[in-house]
């Protein structure tokens, strides 16, 4: 599942259509006018990439960093977050606190994010302040004060975030540990937030390594969307960007997770008001063929009102109270497809397993009708025109896909997407949607009893 | 132009043939009495529209709390034509969203659709608004949705303190109580009930229509014209509201396994209607509102670092709303969290704000406010708070005046005037044995 940390808390922040990125389906008729892109790359190795959009006199400014929890190794989990977080505390030229200060008195709301792949900071305001925005960004990405009294108070406010979000909060705790046992050689299987040891352990100086590593302009995408002409904007970005040194191209994750080759179990029992049962299968990404039926896979499962899990799990059989579908296929690496339920007060959870087993065999052993598949099309692209609406959801598409290295990825989606069929989509069932490729996590609520494993939990760890 | 706004310059922009700046939306009154506001906003082939009804939970009959809910709830869940399943499977074929939400004072239908598909959108929410059901089976169902729902919330120590503040603060009156109803008087609704609550509230006089998306004026009214031809005005009953109490100040503390303290501390606040609404505004953005830069921030969090999250807020409603201060911190100091921050706010109105802060939260304020009317979904959803609060379309016009014009006495004066420490109520949800703290003898939330 992809992680997002925020340096301030989401209802303060703008971050209100990120997790639908991937089912971006451009519309035909505005595809033209709505992907006035240009794309550019400095001496230093900044990629530049321009969205020209006139619809009002705002900017969205983001800046990627290909630095993620992906790039870390255990000992120093969590430190692209913590990172994040210490970007804010002041250059030379701006003191703790003045780029918050700066932004905010434009009425500019600004926030940045880690994940697993990328940290991505960004600013929205009136577009009369793009030079600000550009001289504060390139400030920091070449300036940034690291001080140990700093860094220990952001590591005192960076655990106090991981109780908040995982510690306290009984669904991401489970997450947590499913994705932790999901993946044995990989990257993915730690939290971007980190393990608390590690937070407690980091020092300044592998912060101040991993910054010269990660944080140089080879390893960053600029993107800038909004009243601003591509003319007018890249002599601006080389006169505060064009001056940085270009640093060592950063290691490459080289990691891949071996194919799971039988079911692993997790079970978490802890405070908590409801069962929880998550289901997360290893998939392939973007790279594949198989990601589009993936993607709408997702959708028909339970994605909308009327999809399967919804209307047989919740409705008909008031078995859960929610089912969900997650699944990323702009991760950079193959991730997991997670199906995952909150026991309805008083239901057994290992009928509502039974149940969800149904539903998947029931979606490889019979292909979808027509109308459900032109419906799941229907839901994906009117989602993505929606999401036209907000100029930093649009940039935050562009981000992502340069990230993956090519921004014209996005214009390739509804291709995509409409060229799916339902014998695709069955294809994808049977081929992912298997026993051995499923990592089963269940959250039971202290003072419930666990059930019991046939055999001692063969193949899994058991949490307690 | 007569303003710099960058909104006006927007739309200025996009009329080419006009020289002055246009208003955010046209207002129209139905012939049934619905206020009907358009904002025409091309660029996006979609349309967001939002009906606020003057309605919510305040308005449910003593007994019956829970039916503004349930009603709304159901809407969506059977009509004449259309079963709750059918219903969503039309809605997802067309790629459109029909929500319909319920609060204390109001209710709220959101439609979003594409511009292409409005005519069989605005079919189904006509069903919606003017021939629910309310079918028996669908009310067990959201009956147990709704409890399960609330059993699922238990389980956060933030909304176990903020549910046990607002009981405390407003015993017998409508804001501290939970849309949801209770337990005792959820079970016993039925499907009269709701088809009740239907048929006297949900009245094109008691409704603002809000639109906002790629459509012209004409076409949206008289498409609304055609599609609520049937929907026909009645009295309204007034609902009584009690007096304004101010309970003595407590300290509740509920013992939770938990790793951070959830503490909310707070009293009354102001109505909505207080000519002191603006400097209140600026005055607790200074405060807490302001996130970083603002008083609470910088010193609980990046001083001392005991939060990663802190805020203050003034809800201010139809009645006075609460002023809540919300932080979580670690169990082992939430004490000290607590009195630091009440160190803070006794500072703030002993010494008031100084200029730079004062400039600083009027220029962000000020500045912020176009950037909120770009996308349809923000100017859809600030059109029907405009109305409901009688401010005026011309409301972000004046705007810049209104905080501009506040100065650092006036800001002063409402710390002095709205801040009441000795009447402070303070929540505390934690592991208490970690915390240093022992059991208060308030009943734990839910009781």
């Amino acid at each position: 599942m992809r992680q997002y940390r925020h340096r301030i808390p989401l209802k303060t922040g703008f971050f209100f259509l990120g997790y639908l990125l991937l089912l971006a389906v451009p519309s035909p008729r505005a595809e033209e006018k709505n992907w006035q892109v240009t794309q550019e790359t400095l001496a230093n190795g900044l990629t530049i990439i321009m969205l020209e959009d006139r619809r009002a006199p705002v900017i969205s400014l983001q800046i990627w960093y290909k630095v993620g929890s992906r790039n870390e190794r255990l000992g120093i989990t969590g430190i692209s977050h913590l990172l994040e977080h210490l970007m804010f505390r002041g250059t030379p030229t701006h003191g703790q606190g003045e780029f918050s200060r700066l932004v905010q008195e434009k009425g500019g709301s600004h926030n940045a994010f880690t994940a697993e792949d990328h940290t991505v900071y960004f600013e929205n305001t009136a577009s009369a302040h793009l030079d600000l925005l550009l001289e504060l960004e390139a400030d920091r990405m070449a300036n940034l004060t690291l001080d140990e009294t700093g860094f220990a108070a952001e590591k005192k406010i960076v655990m106090e975030e991981r109780r908040m979000r995982t510690a306290d909060e009984p669904a991401a705790d489970l997450y947590e540990q499913v994705g932790a046992a999901a993946y044995t050689a990989h990257p993915y299987e730690w939290p971007v937030v980190g393990w608390m040891h590690d937070l407690e352990t980091i020092t300044l100086s592998d912060v101040k390594d991993y910054r010269q590593i990660f944080y140089a302009p080879n390893n960053a995408i600029l993107v800038i969307a909004g009243d601003v002409s591509p003319e007018a904007l890249l002599p601006k970005i080389k006169a505060t960007f064009g001056a940085i040194p270009s640093g060592q191209p950063p290691p490459k994750v080289t990691a891949v997770e071996p194919e799971q080759r039988g079911e692993r179990q997790v079970t978490l029992k802890r405070p908590a008001s409801l069962p929880i049962y998550v289901a997360a299968y290893h998939v392939p990404n973007f790279a594949s063929d198989d990601s589009f039926p993936l993607a709408l896979l997702s959708v028909i499962l339970a994605g909308g009102r009327s999809s399967r899990l919804q209307t047989s799990l919740v409705e008909n059989k008031a078995l859960v109270l929610a089912a969900d579908a997650d699944y990323d296929r702009t991760s950079q690496d193959p991730s997991l497809f997670i199906l995952s339920m909150r026991i309805a007060p008083g239901r057994q959870w290992q009928e509502a397993e039974t149940a969800l087993r149904q539903e998947i065999q029931k979606v490889k052993t019979q292909p979808v009708t027509a109308k459900e598949l032109e419906r799941a099309k229907n839901l994906v692209e009117s989602t993505f025109t929606y999401g036209q609406d907000s100029l930093f959801y649009r940039a935050m598409q562009l981000g992502q896909y340069a990230t993956l290295g090519d921004w014209t990825l996005i214009q390739k989606v509804i291709p995509g997407i409409r060229a799916v069929s339902a014998e695709d989509i069955q294809r994808v069932a049977k081929t992912y949607l298997r026993e051995e490729n499923r990592t089963a996590g269940l959250l039971i609520p202290e003072g419930t009893p666990v059930r019991e494993a046939p055999d001692g939990g063969l193949g899994g760890k058991n949490i307690h | 132009m007569k303003s710099h706004l960058a909104l006006s310059f927007a739309l200025a922009l996009l009329f080419t043939s006009q020289a002055v700046a246009a208003p955010l939306a046209t207002r129209t009154v139905l012939d049934n009495g619905a206020i009907l506001l358009v904002a025409e906003r091309p660029g996006v082939p979609m349309i967001v529209m939002n009906i606020l009804l003057k309605s919510g939970a305040a308005a449910d009959p003593a007994g019956k709390e829970g039916v503004a809910n349930l009603t709304a709830e159901l809407l969506t869940r059977g009509t004449k034509k259309h079963s709750a399943q059918a219903l969503a499977e039309e809605l997802d074929f067309l790629g459109a969203s029909l929500g319909v939400d319920a609060d204390i004072e109001t209710t709220t239908i959101t439609l979003t659709t594409l511009t292409k598909n409005l005519a069989p959108a605005l079919n189904l929410l006509a069903e919606v608004l003017f021939t629910p059901t309310f079918p028996t089976v669908e009310l067990e169902k959201k009956r147990k949705e709704i409890e399960g729902g609330l059993k699922s919330r238990e389980e956060e120590p933030g909304w176990i303190a903020q549910r046990t503040f607002l009981e405390k603060l407003y015993p017998k009156h409508p804001y501290g109580r939970l849309v949801e109803g209770r337990p005792a008087t959820l079970a016993k609704l039925t499907r009269a009930d709701a088809a009740k609550f239907h048929q006297i509230y949900y009245r094109p006089n008691n409704a603002i229509i809000a639109v906002a998306g790629e459509i012209s004026k004409e076409q949206m009214t008289s498409q609304l014209r055609t599609h609520l031809a049937g929907w026909q005005p009645a009295d309204i009953p007034s609902i009584v509201w009690p007096e304004e109490y101010q309970p003595p100040e407590e300290r509740i503390t509920v013992n939770k396994k938990v790793a951070q303290a959830n503490v909310v501390l707070g009293h009354l606040g102001i109505a909505r209607s207080n000519p002191d609404y603006y400097a209140v505004q600026v005055m607790n953005y200074i405060l807490g509102g302001g996130g970083f830069g603002s008083r609470l921030m910088d010193k609980i969090r990046e001083e001392l670092a005991l939060v990663y999250h802190i805020s203050s807020s003034f809800s201010a409603r139809k009645h006075a709303g609460p002023f809540m201060v919300v932080l979580q911190t670690k169990n082992a100091s939430a004490t000290q969290a607590i009195e630091e921050s009440m160190q803070v706010i006794r500072h703030y109105s002993e010494e008031g704000p100084n200029e730079k802060e004062l400039a600083a939260a009027k220029s962000y304020l000020i500045n912020s406010f176009p950037l909120r009317l770009v996308s349809n979904r923000d100017v859809a959803a600030l059109l029907p708070v405009i109305e409901f609060y009688e401010l005026g379309l011309d409301y972000p016009d004046r705007y810049p005046t209104l905080i501009g014009q506040i100065t650092r006495e006036q800001v002063h004066a409402a710390a002095k005037t709205y801040f009441h420490p000795d009447r402070e109520l303070q929540v505390i949800v934690a592991d208490l044995a970690q915390a240093g703290l022992t059991q208060s003898g308030s009943a734990p939330v839910g009781q």
